[in-house]
Parts: structure tokens; C-alpha cells; sequence
């Protein structure tokens, strides 16, 4: 009689631990999108260098930076970080940054070299052309920037 | 207010070619007038001669108001910035202001669907920055419509767009799934992936849009 119950016993658990995992209707839902989902996202970042910029008594100097191929197909930026390297003698800025979207957001910038955060265009997508703007306050300001921008994305 | 730099008096009064009551005037005063001041106030005499020799602070406010447009905009070098896109001195405004999902034109969506279709055939898959038009699509969309929209709307397109792309990456790797983006793909797989039936698939959840399911027919 007790083998026959231990018997029972090791039976009863071994259909619970093989049978009934996953129900008909979660393993209908579960496709191979989903894995690859599920997969593929992860986080990434591109780094650019302007040329030198120069800006002479308030006139603008621009730079066009591309951020070259981006992983995943959904994408969001967690950080941008512009890092100036100013050049003695340069009168203070304003630092203009734009977007592949078009947004347009700005810092005023000291006389040392420096790195600037911006946390506006967190969310957007970063693929495509940013532009750098430097507009010196003074007589000139001689600037070269790196561009970082962080990015989360999924496939 | 004047202050006096190598002998000429300056102040909003003394420009002989600038109308200081108008609002491109204004705005870029508003922009840039307080550090131009302090940053006149801490020239050595060299470069005040220098400063002075360029034109002074008339043809420094002459140059940064070519930022500006008559409405008082800001346009930046040439146009490059649309009116509306700009949000000033990064922190200053939430963000949260300008990314939400609003209604955008059946038109605007099916431009901003075709150029990823495209792009994403002539790249294979692959999100090439250096190729892309997605800032033409936005540029066309935001002079589009009212300047009150044109943030807000970038963002909702911006997400059709991520949705757009996942549903034909979505599309190839369901035909071959061991397709990887960079290698070809047979493009007559796209031609079950339609605007309408991406759109029809989404909800919006916050200032996102997210997948009621992941099916799609091939």
C-alpha cells in the first residue's frame, strides 16, 4: 500500500513539473517577434567633432554633425553632452544645439573648457544631422566641440 | 542704460541702424544683451580696440539679431531653426511641454511612413544617419502647420515613425528569420505592411505609442 501511494506521490508531481507549464492561450500569444524583442535592445552612443569654430562680434559659426548608423529601430536618447574645448582669449558664448527633429536648445557658455549636459532632447530619436552653434558675446570665440549622445533602442 | 567704451557712448538709444522697438530687436536684446554688456565690461584695451574696429556693440546686436525673425523668433544662421522649435536655455522648459501626442495629418503621416519604407529598403534595414531625409519630413511638417503645434506634433511623428520601422523590420524578419538588417531582403515583403495597418495596431499610452499586438500578415 505504500509503495502504491509513493508511486501516486511521484507520479502527481512529475505531471505537475512537464504538463502544464504554459497555457494553449500564452503560447499562442508568444511569437517569434516578441523574442526578438525581447532579444535585441540594449544601449548605445555616437561621438562627433566639429571643426574649429570661430565666431567674430555675435556672428554665428555652425557645424553639421552626423550620427552615422544607429542600432536598433525604436530609439531614444538619454543624454547629450557637447564638450567644448574653448581657445585662450575667447570671449564667453552661447552654445545652440539642434536635433535631427529640429529642436533647438541652448547654454551660455564660460571662457574654460568645459562640458555642457543637455537633457531636452531626451526621448527623441538620434539619428540623422545635429548642428552646433556658437555665438561669441564678445569680440571672438574660438571653439572646438565633441557631440556625445546616449541612446537606448529596441529592435 | 550706457556705459562708455574707447570714447563712444552705447545704449539702446545710441544705434543709428537699429529700430530697438522692434521684435527681432527685442528678442535678441532679451537673448543676449546682459552678457554682451558684462563681457564689454571685462575687455582688455586691446580688445575693446579690436571690438571697436568690428563695429562695436551696433554691429555685434546687428549680427546676433540676424538669429531672429521680425516676429522675434528664433530662426538661427540662415533659417536653420523653424519658429516654434526653439525652447531656449536647455532646462528652462520642460520638456514635457512640447512631447505629447496630438493629432497629425493623415498627409504628414504617410510622408513620414514613405521616406522610412524607402530608407529602410535602400539601407537594407539598417538606420543610416548619413543618408536619412527624416529632417526634410520634419521641416516640411513643422511649416506645415501653427507654430503652437509644431513641437508637439515633431514628437508624435517622431513616434509613428519608430513604429513604422519596427513593423516592417517585424515583417522581414517574420518572412526570414534569420535576416539580420544590412543583408537584402526580397522588398515585396513590405507590401503587406501599410500605414493604416501599423496605425490600427498602436495605442497611445502617455506621450508614447504602444503595440496592441505583435501579429502581422505577411
Amino acid at each position: 500500500m505504500k509503495r502504491k501511494l509513493s508511486l501516486l506521490l511521484v507520479l502527481t508531481l512529475l505531471c505537475t513539473l512537464f504538463v502544464t507549464p504554459v497555457s494553449a492561450a500564452e503560447a499562442a500569444n508568444y511569437t517569434e517577434d516578441q523574442a526578438v524583442v525581447a532579444a535585441t535592445s540594449g544601449s548605445n552612443y555616437f561621438s562627433k567633432i566639429t571643426p574649429k569654430l570661430n565666431s567674430l562680434n555675435g556672428s554665428s559659426a555652425m557645424a553639421t554633425l552626423s550620427s552615422g548608423s544607429c542600432s536598433g529601430n525604436e530609439r531614444s536618447i538619454t543624454s547629450v553632452s557637447v564638450n567644448c574645448r574653448v581657445s585662450s582669449g575667447s570671449s564667453r558664448y552661447t552654445l545652440y544645439v539642434i536635433s535631427p527633429d529640429g529642436t533647438t536648445l541652448s547654454k551660455s557658455c564660460g571662457t574654460s573648457s568645459t562640458s555642457y549636459t543637455f537633457t531636452g532632447f531626451n526621448g527623441e530619436d538620434p539619428k540623422g544631422d545635429w548642428i552646433i552653434i556658437i555665438v561669441s558675446n564678445g569680440v571672438v570665440t574660438t571653439v572646438t566641440a565633441t557631440l556625445k549622445v546616449n541612446y537606448n533602442y529596441s529592435f | 542704460m550706457s556705459i562708455r567704451i574707447a570714447g563712444n557712448s552705447y545704449g539702446q538709444q545710441g544705434y543709428s541702424s537699429i529700430n530697438v522697438n522692434s521684435k527681432q530687436y527685442k528678442a535678441a536684446a532679451n537673448e543676449y544683451l546682459d552678457a554682451v554688456i558684462a563681457e564689454e565690461a571685462m575687455m582688455t584695451p586691446e580688445q575693446k580696440m579690436m571690438y571697436e574696429l568690428m563695429g562695436g556693440r551696433e554691429a555685434h546686436m546687428r549680427n546676433v539679431m540676424s538669429n531672429f525673425n521680425s516676429d522675434g523668433d528664433f530662426i538661427g544662421p540662415g533659417g536653420v531653426v523653424v519658429p516654434g522649435m526653439y525652447h531656449g536655455k536647455d532646462g528652462t522648459v520642460d520638456r514635457s511641454t512640447w512631447q505629447q501626442i496630438i493629432n497629425v495629418s493623415d498627409d504628414a503621416r504617410q510622408k513620414m511612413f514613405d521616406n522610412v519604407k524607402r530608407e529602410f529598403i535602400q539601407e537594407n534595414g539598417i538606420s543610416n544617419g548619413d543618408t536619412t531625409k527624416r529632417s526634410k519630413i520634419f521641416r516640411e511638417y513643422q511649416l506645415s502647420v501653427k507654430k503652437e503645434e509644431r513641437a508637439k506634433g515633431t514628437w508624435t511623428l517622431q513616434q509613428y515613425e519608430g513604429k513604422y520601422r519596427s513593423a516592417m523590420y517585424a515583417a522581414v524578419k517574420a518572412a526570414n528569420p534569420d535576416w539580420e538588417p544590412g543583408q537584402p531582403f526580397d522588398s515585396s515583403i513590405l507590401d503587406g505592411v501599410t500605414r493604416e495597418s501599423v496605425e490600427s495596431n498602436l495605442v497611445q499610452s502617455g506621450n508614447q505609442f504602444v503595440r496592441k499586438s505583435i501579429d502581422y500578415s505577411v
